[in-house]
């Protein structure tokens, strides 16, 4: 079983990106390339889906902040959700709660 | 004491290798009956963040440099020794992490401080020795 696994799609507007395992060192920069390619459409939203994500350290947020800057110059919002347990106390910690707009559902995230 | 009382990992400076080391911590803590994840969590990530650094900072991505890593209990405390033999750290330029500015690096050193009790540089001869300690229970 890979340690980390990225998948993502378009739904309507949105850029759907689930994230399933451990955002990490090794696979941060990886991760960041496969989501700027992504985000090259017309779409608005870019939903980082974090439900299966449980483990996340300083190179995964720094992959996430690069993010929010990128999505930013292209006039496009990034947005995460269903953030658990232990990734969500590491954002609580860095303050990066305060940072990314974060939400508990797709639902309320795709509003 | 358990008989998993101390173990000494000594590891390639390799990104790819962080993941083993996490293993062994998250082994050695269950072997020493710590049954909390939060504590298991924070140390993994801990362990991982002392090692990311040098690796990044001190051996310039060179994996032929190693890294030794001592994990022991000492009176219900736990203790992570981080031992490298690269360039010397200077340790007052080590500043806290301005977290109203967010950008994509520093974080690690800012976790490493939050998540444990008590953290040091320890004079070694050559290269650096880093002390962290956290209760276990």
């Amino acid at each position: 079983m890979q340690d980390f696994e990225v998948a993502i799609k378009t739904l309507n507007d949105d850029i759907i990106v689930l994230l399933k395992g451990e955002l990490d060192a090794y696979h941060s920069i990886e991760f960041k390339e496969k989501v700027i390619e992504s985000i090259r459409g017309d779409e608005k939203k870019v939903l980082l889906d974090m439900n299966d994500l449980n483990y996340i350290d300083s190179a995964g947020l720094g992959a996430l902040v690069s993010l929010l800057k990128r999505t930013s110059e292209n006039a496009k919002e990034l947005r995460l959700f269903g953030l658990k347990g232990n990734v969500k106390k590491v954002f609580e910690l860095t303050r990066l709660n305060k940072v990314f707009k974060i939400f508990d559902t797709i639902e309320e995230a795709r509003l | 004491m358990s008989e998993f009382g101390k173990i000494v990992v000594v590891v390639p400076a390799s990104i790819k290798i962080v993941k083993t080391l996490r293993c062994a911590v998250k082994n050695f803590l269950t072997a020493n009956d710590v049954k909390d994840n939060d504590m298991i969590y924070d140390m993994e990530l801990v362990t991982a963040e002392a090692l990311i650094n040098v690796i990044k900072h001190t051996y310039k991505f060179d994996s032929t440099k190693l890294i030794s890593c001592i994990l022991e209990v000492k009176d219900d405390m736990l203790e992570i020794r981080i031992r490298d033999f690269g360039t010397k750290v200077e340790v007052e330029k080590l500043k806290p992490r301005d977290l109203s500015e967010p950008r994509e690096g520093g974080l690690g050193l800012y976790l490493i401080r939050t998540l444990v009790d008590e953290w040091k540089y320890e004079k070694a001869c050559n290269g650096n020795l880093l002390i962290l300690r956290r209760k276990m229970f």
